[in-house]
Formats: C-alpha cells, sequence, structure tokens
C-alpha cells in the first residue's frame, strides 16, 4: 500500500490536476451525451408506438380504395374489399379487428311532411356497434319495430351549418334540434317505410348509419344479399403510424386519414434527430477516449523517467503497468458510472414530468444505460490497458 | 552466479583500444561466485559503461558479457527486473535517487520491493552512516555526500549475489567511507555475495581476492 503510494507519486508528477479533471468532464460528457442519445431513442420509441396502455392508445381508422381514374372505368365490384382482402388486412402486425361498413343495396329515400317538403335519394351505411365512437341508448332495431334509429357522421352537418346553410339564408341547426326533427325513410321505392330519427353524430365514420340488423334485414328482403362486400373498413390499429401497416395501406392504394398518419411522419423526424444527437454523441466520445488516451501517455510519458530509474531498481513492467491501471481504472470508471447515475436520473424525472402530460415512458427502458455502461467501461479498460503496456514498453 | 566476459568492446571505447592494456576490454574473463574483485581505472576508461553494461543498462558493445552463461542483452525486461530485484544490486555513480522524494520514500521504493529488510533495520544502517533525522527529508535538499550513503544503504535492501559498486565513496571523508565500507562487507559476508569495486584510485577499503586493470 505504502509502496503504492511512493508509486503512484512518482507517475503523477508536476501539477496535472487541470488536465486530469479536464479529460474526466470530457469523457463523462461524452458518455452523458451517448447515454442520453441512447435513452432518447428507446424513450421516443416507447411513447410513439404507445406501448403503454394498448387500448386508449389504439385508434380506429375507416379505409377505402383510392378511386383512381383506372379504376373508375373497372366492374365496381373490384373497388369492394373481398373475404381475401380483409383476411390479408387482419394478418398485418398491429392491427386488432376489421369490421367491415355495409352499405345498402336497395334504393333509399328520405322525406320530411309537413311544410317543408323535404325529400332526398339517400344512402345508408351499418357497422358493428364495437367499431361506434357513440353509443346512443336508444340504438337498437328489431323487425317489425317502425321507428329506425340514425346516427349522422358530424362532417355531414358542419358542412350543412357552414357551408350550404350560410350561402342559401337557411338557419343554421344545432346537433339537439336535428335529433328532434322527425323524418320517414322510404325503403325499395315505397315498400317500407319507417319514421327515422336521428339519436347521435359520429367523427370517427362519415356516413348515415343505421343499426346493423337494420341493413342486413333490408339487404337480404331487397338487395343481393344480407351481408355484400363492403366498399369500406373500419380498422382498429395498435398504432396508425406503424411502418408496415403504413407501407401496407401505401402498397394496396387504400386511403385513409391521413391525419391519423401523422404519428409516423413525426417519428420519422424524431428519429432523425435522435440519430444526429447519436452520432454527435459517439464523435464527442470518440475524442473524449482519445484525449483521455493522450492524458495516460502523457502522464507516462512526462514519468518515464522515473519509470526507468524504477525499472533500474528492479521493477519490473507488469508491475507498473498494475499500479499504472489500478490508478486510471477508478478514474475511468467513475467518468462512465457518473455519466450513466446522471443520465438515469434524467430518466426518472422525464418519467414523473412525460406522465403528467399523460405520455408513457418505462423505467426498464434505462437497461439500455447499463448495458452501454458495461460496454463503455469494457472498451476503456482495453484501450487503457493497451495504452499503458504500449507506453511501458517504450520507455 | 558466476560473471563471464568475452571479448567485450563498448563502441565509445573501440578507436581507443588498444592502445593501453586493460584486463577487461577485448579480452576473456571469468570472474567466480564470491570473488571480491577492485578494477582500477582513470577516467575516461570506461568504469561506468562496465557497470552499466553488467547490470543490463546498455546495449552498445560487442562481445558478451553473462552472468550465469545467460547473456545479459538477451534478458527481456522481467528478466532484468527479476535479476535487479534478487540477485544483483548497484551504486550508482551517479547516485540516481528519486530528487522528490524523501529519503524514508527513497529506501522504501526498494526495500518493499523484496522486503528482505526491515524498515526498522534499514533505518539503523543510516543512522550508522550518520544520517539519523534525515529520514522525512527530499533526496534533493541533502547533500552530494549524504546521497551517496543513501545510495549505499538502498543498494543492501535486497537479497544479492552481486553487488556492483561505481566509486562509492567519492565524496565520502575518510572516517564515512570507513563506516560505510564496514556496513557494506557486513551485508555482502550475509548475502554470501561477491563484489565488483571500481574507482579511480587503489584502494583496501575490502578484502579484495583480485584487482584488475580496467
Amino acid at each position: 500500500m505504502q509502496q503504492n503510494k511512493i508509486i503512484l507519486k512518482l507517475l503523477r508528477p508536476g501539477q496535472q490536476k487541470g488536465r486530469m479533471y479536464g479529460s474526466w468532464a470530457a469523457l463523462c460528457i461524452g458518455m452523458l451525451l451517448l447515454f442520453a442519445a441512447a435513452l432518447a431513442w428507446f424513450d421516443f420509441r416507447a411513447i410513439l408506438s404507445r406501448k403503454g396502455k394498448e387500448d386508449t392508445m389504439a385508434a380506429y381508422l375507416v379505409i377505402g380504395k383510392q378511386v383512381t381514374n383506372e379504376r373508375m372505368t373497372q366492374d365496381p365490384a373490384k373497388n369492394l374489399f373481398s373475404g381475401t382482402e380483409i383476411g390479408e388486412l387482419k394478418k398485418i402486425k398491429g392491427v386488432n379487428e376489421v369490421g367491415a361498413l355495409t352499405s345498402n343495396s336497395f334504393p333509399v329515400s328520405a322525406s320530411m311532411g309537413g311544410n317543408l317538403h323535404f325529400y332526398t335519394e339517400m344512402f345508408l351505411g351499418a357497422v358493428e356497434d364495437k367499431y361506434l365512437d357513440v353509443l346512443p341508448e336508444d340504438w337498437a332495431w328489431q323487425p317489425g319495430q317502425p321507428s329506425l334509429p340514425i346516427i349522422m357522421s358530424s362532417d355531414f352537418l358542419n358542412l350543412y351549418n357552414y357551408g350550404f346553410a350560410l350561402s342559401q339564408g337557411l338557419p343554421q341547426l344545432s346537433q339537439t334540434s336535428i335529433k328532434a326533427l322527425p323524418f320517414e325513410i322510404e325503403v325499395a321505392r315505397g315498400k317500407e317505410k319507417y319514421r327515422a330519427r336521428v339519436v347521435g353524430f359520429t367523427d370517427r365514420i362519415s356516413s348515415v348509419l343505421v343499426p346493423r340488423s337494420f341493413m342486413e334485414e333490408m339487404n337480404r328482403k331487397y338487395g343481393n344479399s344480407a351481408t355484400p362486400d363492403p366498399s369500406r373498413l373500419v380498422v382498429k390499429v395498435q398504432d396508425p403510424s406503424d411502418k408496415t401497416f403504413v407501407d401496407f395501406l401505401k402498397s394496396r392504394s387504400y386511403t385513409t386519414n391521413e391525419e391519423q398518419l401523422r404519428w409516423n411522419r413525426i417519428r420519422t423526424v424524431v428519429q432523425a434527430i435522435v440519430s444526429s444527437v447519436g452520432g454527435v454523441a459517439l464523435i464527442v466520445v470518440g475524442m473524449a477516449l482519445l484525449s483521455f488516451i493522450l492524458f495516460v501517455e502523457i502522464t507516462i510519458q512526462r514519468a518515464a523517467g522515473h519509470i526507468r530509474l524504477m525499472k533500474q531498481l528492479g521493477y519490473a513492467p507488469r508491475t507498473l503497468r498494475r499500479i499504472l491501471n489500478r490508478f486510471f481504472l477508478p478514474w475511468i470508471s467513475s467518468a462512465v458510472v457518473a455519466a450513466a447515475l446522471i443520465t438515469f436520473g434524467i430518466h426518472c424525472v422525464m418519467i414523473q414530468w412525460l406522465n403528467t402530460m399523460d405520455l408513457h415512458i418505462h423505467l426498464e427502458d434505462a437497461w439500455i444505460i447499463g448495458a452501454l455502461m458495461v460496454l463503455m467501461l469494457l472498451v476503456l479498460t482495453l484501450l487503457l490497458l493497451r495504452s499503458s503496456r504500449n507506453m511501458l514498453r517504450r520507455i | 552466479m558466476q560473471l563471464q566476459i568475452n571479448s567485450l568492446v563498448p563502441e565509445p571505447l573501440k578507436s581507443r583500444l588498444g592502445q593501453q592494456h586493460s584486463d577487461i576490454w577485448g579480452q576473456v574473463q571469468t570472474i567466480q561466485p564470491g570473488e571480491k574483485v577492485f578494477f582500477r581505472a582513470p577516467s575516461g576508461k570506461g568504469k561506468s559503461t562496465f557497470m552499466h553494461i553488467l547490470y543490463g543498462l546498455r546495449d552498445d558493445y560487442t562481445g558478451t558479457a553473462a552472468w550465469e552463461g545467460k547473456d545479459i542483452r538477451r534478458q527481456d525486461d522481467n528478466q532484468l527486473a527479476a535479476l535487479r530485484s534478487g540477485a544483483i544490486s548497484i551504486v550508482f555513480q551517479d547516485l540516481r535517487l528519486f530528487g522528490d522524494l524523501t529519503v524514508a520514500e527513497n529506501i522504501n521504493i526498494k526495500r518493499s520491493l523484496t522486503n528482505a529488510v526491515s524498515e526498522d533495520e534499514a533505518r539503523e544502517w543510516l543512522q550508522q552512516l550518520g544520517l539519523e533525522g534525515k529520514w522525512e527529508q527530499k533526496a534533493e535538499t541533502l547533500s552530494y555526500g549524504e546521497r551517496q550513503r543513501v545510495a549505499i544503504v538502498r543498494s543492501l535492501l535486497q537479497p544479492f549475489q552481486w553487488l556492483l559498486l561505481d566509486e562509492p565513496f567519492s565524496h565520502l571523508d575518510d572516517g564515512n567511507t570507513g563506516k560505510a565500507a564496514k556496513l557494506i562487507y557486513s551485508r555482502v559476508e550475509a548475502n554470501k555475495a561477491g563484489m565488483l569495486v571500481v574507482d579511480l584510485e587503489d584502494n583496501d577499503w575490502f578484502p579484495y581476492t583480485r584487482k584488475l586493470l580496467l
């Protein structure tokens, strides 16, 4: 022990404190950047892939086949989704459920009695209830029931209120007032008549929705089949920005609400940023390693006279190397460990802070810090051993 | 451990070789274990060079010097370290103490290599040579004579079969030389070692078995 103390005194001659702490700090900062970049990559991935709470993060998308000039002229049946196509979609990773948006294959018209003399041909759609974002109380229909509940897309009301009504000098209508207006639905040119009423508005599906039981019954009676191929699908996906899913949609030219896919672009941008931070971190770490190795070599070089004399006194190079390494190892390890602890601390703070914004990252992701720490310690130790061996051999 | 010297010629002495007689340079010599040999040489005849060659510090020479049949030039750093810490000890002409270390540290850095001698013993020897009270003093603040005595004590802190002394008493008065020689010889005896002493002038510090001209 006493011997080591004397030897260390000989190996660290002069005032090198500034240099020593400087290179320690450089190493620590470099490591900090590297750890932070790696952790950020994981954290962003956790946030963007929203693995945290599957259901709250899952999104419903309505997808259809893009209408192109070629498609306009081809067999309309090809613009519908066949069973195989639906099956393929279901196989995509992250796609939880696929529901068909069935249309009417029989003529429908709506009219309003009284003074309004309102009449229009129209269309209807139906999906399974679980794909709806609203479920009004009286949302049900059984055969024989004369009243028909309807859920209307709020887009339609908006088109009327903000576009049509204003330009035509007509009154704007609130959702409640619409709900209060009864009208008549005629199925198959008056073969059946129902007293219809709007019971809710949906933001998810732009269509006029009726209960599925009604659609099936009417399609069976007046259309070709009870469940014709759908032209649109409601898809529940875990992550609408998931690359495989987005790529699949693109490759099939399926369209959907692009807004939902914006995460994908954000993620690309974020990943680019994090990658470049990681790149910079690697450069900084490289330079820190260089400065550290130079520091070790300068230290040994400065002590060359003393080392030579120690060798003359009978000190074996391996003894000197061991002592040198025992001095430098704790010094570099402390820089790496300090950087790792700081990064871990930042991670913990981030977890708290992001939680308040309902974004969830995981404490477990910190394993990357541990892994990188071990890796860096290994690299540094090897570099140190190599450089001290080479230096001592040269003296 | 036998010393064999065969046609040893250091590069710097090459041109002057043959001008004067030498028992070593260019000759074959075998020195048996335990011999006490004195080498006399005037300045510039390569006294320190000879010591350094035997101690494995330089290799700018032709011929061979071998300890126990092993060419000193062919020893690697670790083998040299083993020789220098356990078989051959030296007092350099230029002493080679660590100037920025204290006497205590200079002593202990050598002593702790083998722990053959206790710290108390080392202090006792310093005291015998009149260096009591210098224990905590930095080596560079000592007089040359004091440093020479520290170097002598340092050379005795390990087990050795050969002790090389390069003008060991150059800065000591007769009284101190006597004390130092006595201490050295007692340690040489205790180690059953041989000694090789080089100096400018003939002397009788030790009971030499041979005196040679360098």
